[in-house]
């Protein structure tokens, strides 16, 4: 197992509130990309999850992107906004719409399907 | 890989081309050493599936560009996670070019490990100058 994981990565960025704060130091930043921090698209993807699983106050797997658009770079210094809309809930699988949002720009625009974990 | 592809370990996926052609590549992610993706409870962070997708159609690009332009992910549309990765088998990514308008491509990815398919779906990126 490596020291350090994509995990940590994450709830750093994460807070208790649901917004989002971008250091400028950042274990990804060394791969993405030297010398041209930019926090990765499967990031916003996961931070995306997370925000959405903090918000149901349940564990979820992630089923499907039925949509997603990455209108700017998330970079180091930004502070993001989210806003979650739950949309319907079927047998367990939750749709929601998540939106990342820096100043009044919309920088992630998601529509997802997660499974809701009982277990 | 580091050839074709601007991203460096952790983020670094893909591995290996196993084969390619005119707008199809099938890459290799040894997916055993890849343990940054791992959650402390052992699951998958489910989205590098997409991050392998990106990062295969930009070798593909990379290639055919001459390595002059940067591939960045602009969208993903009905991408589908069907299984988790075993975390002892190596992955196959196999893309092919569904559109293309100027700078914007279209890219159809499946997962496969063993032969089973993990995920599936769209990706959209933009081919901009390399800095």
């Amino acid at each position: 197992m490596n020291k350090y994981s994509m995990e940590q990565d994450i709830f750093s960025l994460l807070k208790d509130d649901n917004t989002i704060e971008v250091p400028e130091k950042l274990f990804a930043f060394e791969g993405h990309f030297p010398n041209n921090p930019i926090v990765p698209g499967i990031y916003t993807l996961e931070l995306a999850v997370e925000c959405l699983a903090k918000k149901l106050q349940k564990k979820i797997t992630l089923k499907k992107i039925n949509r997603c658009k990455f209108n700017q770079p998330v970079l180091p210094g930004m502070k993001l906004k989210t806003k979650i809309t739950l949309v319907t809930c079927d047998d367990n699988l939750q749709k929601a719409k998540i939106q990342f949002f820096c100043k009044e720009n919309n920088v992630l625009d998601a529509n997802i399907i997660v499974e809701i974990n009982n277990n | 890989m580091d050839k074709y592809i601007p991203q460096r370990p952790p983020i670094q996926v893909v591995d290996k081309i196993i084969s390619q052609e005119e707008g199809k590549i099938i890459c290799e992610v040894d997916w055993p050493s890849k343990t940054f993706f791992i959650r402390k409870d052992n699951s998958c962070i489910l989205p590098v599936m997409v991050e392998m997708v990106a990062q295969t159609s930009a070798v593909m690009l990379g290639m055919r560009e001459k390595n002059n332009k940067l591939g960045m992910l602009t969208a993903v549309k009905n991408f589908e996670f069907y299984s988790s990765p075993r975390p002892d088998e190596k992955i196959l990514v196999e893309v092919n070019i569904d559109g293309e308008l100027g700078f914007h491509k279209i890219v159809q990815g499946k997962i496969f490990q063993n032969k089973k398919l993990l995920a599936k779906g769209y990706i959209f990126l933009y081919l901009s100058e390399k800095k």
